[in-house]
Formats: structure tokens, sequence, C-alpha cells
């Protein structure tokens, strides 16, 4: 019996890095042939725009960024296939530096201002892994926030064991019935065309890994707050 | 001073080789691009010419020989290892990025999805080359 389950968990296992490989594989070799297309498009554009007329330009545009959205697509899948191929890493990281950093990668509009609470810990952790959580929250709060002034607020609370940070923004809010759903991979609640539905699934699977929680508090119209957890070991 | 370089492009694909020599005829300088489509290919090339290249640009995902094969054996030969090589990639995979430093690169590029960023960081990479002083002529 015992035997059994040991085949069955490396027959699992065994799978689930074929599969991530060949995940990752695939998103690679389609991720090369979109930069062919990418070119060719381009150059049909640069080339002969003034011969085939506004409307075929506008469609040309269209594929654009329909080929824009796909490699975003492509990505976000090389990115969570990742997650469990390789293993936890141990980095002293300090978060203040970390924030800084993502906070000035993201393209974040005028109206929108990203703030840090307090000084945030030094701690250790996978840093790779630590830096997609922030960045997907704080780039989903800053893409989504529909309001005149936007401001997202990022902070921290200290427990015995455990750190909670919290990802607050004062955008358009999230309905209840959503609150498990946004977690699966590919879903989105079709607020914005550039969404591909894999940011929260990738968060939510390297703090799976890390062994936090994640969890979120959202009024309609008026904005959510994401909670998380990463214990201290 | 500025001069033209002497580059062997490793790629298989045919139209990133369009992309690159798009790139290359709008520069003003002329440089002289001599092609491969593989690693084996390449090893063709190198072992056949008494003149090496300046530069290598070199493709990671080839069939035969792949990039990062191809990289280890010209570090480990004499006569190629001082071939400065900057790798052309789609992939910015953690495991490439760090095999490839570790083997020795000057430079790791990933492709970027628009033409005209791409043909912005070819010219770039070549911009820098063509202000070094090289081990040989």
């Amino acid at each position: 019996m015992m035997h059994q389950k040991e085949q069955l968990l490396q027959k699992l296992k065994h799978q689930n890095e074929q599969l991530n490989d060949y995940a990752h594989l695939v998103s690679h070799d389609l991720k090369s042939s979109l930069r062919n297309l990418s070119a060719l498009l381009a150059w049909v554009k640069e080339d002969c725009s003034e011969k085939i007329g506004e409307e075929s330009v506008g469609n040309l545009n269209l594929m654009e960024a329909k080929i824009e959205k796909m490699d975003q697509f492509l990505e976000d899948i090389i990115n969570y296939s990742e997650i469990g191929a390789t293993g936890l890493k141990t980095n002293t990281i300090d978060l203040n530096e970390m924030l800084n950093k993502i906070i000035g990668s993201i393209n974040i509009p005028k109206n929108i201002n990203v703030v840090v609470k307090g000084n945030l810990p030094i701690l250790k952790a996978d840093a790779r892994k630590l830096q997609q959580v922030f960045q997907n929250l704080i780039s989903n709060a800053v893409n989504f926030n529909d309001k005149e002034k936007g401001l997202v607020e990022v902070g921290v609370e200290e427990a015995e064991d455990f750190y909670t940070f919290s990802i607050k923004d004062n955008g358009q809010g999230i309905p209840k019935e959503y609150h498990q759903k946004i977690f699966n991979t590919f879903t989105t609640l079709g607020y914005q065309e550039k969404s591909t539905g894999m940011g929260l699934s990738i968060v939510k699977r390297v703090l799976d890994l890390f062994g936090g929680e994640i969890w979120l508090e959202s009024e309609v119209l008026k904005g959510t707050t994401f909670y998380f957890t990463i214990p201290k070991k | 001073m500025r001069k033209s370089l002497n580059i062997l492009l490793v790629e298989d694909d045919m139209i990133e080789i369009m992309k690159f020599n798009r790139t290359i005829s709008k520069l003003e300088c002329p440089h002289n691009i001599v092609e491969a489509k593989n690693g084996e290919e390449a090893l063709d090339i190198l072992y056949k010419n008494e003149s090496l290249p300046d530069l290598i640009l070199l493709d990671l995902n080839m069939p035969k020989i792949n990039g990062l094969e191809f990289l280890s054996i010209i570090r480990k030969n004499e006569h190629l290892k001082f071939i400065p090589t900057v790798i052309l990639t789609s992939s910015n995979d953690h495991k490439d990025v760090s095999d490839c430093h570790q083997l020795g690169i000057a430079g790791y590029l990933v492709k970027p999805l628009k033409y005209s960023d791409y043909s912005e960081s070819i010219k770039t990479v070549l911009d820098y080359w063509c202000y070094n002083e090289f081990v040989q002529a």
C-alpha cells in the first residue's frame, strides 16, 4: 500500500515536471514566431501604408495589438510554469529597496499615486518570486484604477511568526462573488483589454509555495485591499 | 576610432536574418556580415577561415549544435575563445542567462517584440563594439 502511494507520487511528480517543461518550450517557440510576425507586420506598415489605405492600416494596427496581447499571455504562462519548476532560493531582501525598484519599473499614469506606508522589513525569501507577488498586485491596483485621483498604498503589519502585507487601492472594487474566482488561471473581470488573467494566479501560486495566505476586502466602486502573509519561519 | 565590424551572425530563422539585415542596411557604418544557420555551420566557418570575426551574434535555440553548445566549444578553443559573443534570443529564461554568463559572453540581448525596438537595440550594441579594440584582425 505504502509502496503504491510512493510510486504514484513519483509518477505525478514526473508528469508535473513534464507539463512545466512543455508549457515552457511551447511558449518560447510561440514567442519566437510572434517576433517574426510582428516584424513582418511592421514592414508592411512601413512600406505600404499609402498604398493600402487607412482602413487596412487600422486592421494592421489591430493585428499588432493582438500580437502584443498574445506575447503577454505567453510571458505569463512562462512565469507561471517557472514558479513550480525551480526550487525556492533564500535571499536576504530589503523590501524598501525592492518596492522602490518595482514602483520605478511599473508604468504609472500621472493621476495615480503609489505610496509605501512606514518602513518595510528586511526578510529572507526567494527574491524573484516575492517580486512577482508585489509586482502583480501593485500593477493590478494601478492598471484597474478608475478614479480621477488614484491612490495605491502598500503597508505591513508584523506578528510573531509572520508579516501581513496590504496593497490598498481606491479603484473600482471587486464584487464578493468574484473574491475566490479571481485567483483561478485565465480569469479576468474584463475591466481591461490588456489583462491576461494570469497575474493573481501567479501571486497565489508563489504564496502557496511560501506557505503564506492571500485574501481581500473590497467595496464596489470604492476600492480593494489585498492582504497576504509571509511566514518568518 | 569608429570602425566597421566583421560580424558572424549565427541564426537559423530566415525572418530573424531578414530583420538583422534590414536593420544593418539602414546604418551609416557598413559592417561585413557572415551568416551561419546553426552552430555546426558557424564552427565550420571559424575553423576554415584564417581571419576571425570581431564579434559573434548568437541565437540560442537552433538545430544541430545549439547556441549554448557552440558557446562552450569556442570558449574551450585557444584560438577562438577571445571572440566577444553577444547572445540574441527570445528567451529570458533564468537558467539560460546564468549558463551563458558562466561560459563567458559579451552581452545577452532578449529580442523585443517590436521590430523598431529590436532595431534600436541592435544599433546600440553594434555602435558600442565599433569603438572597441580587438585581440586580432
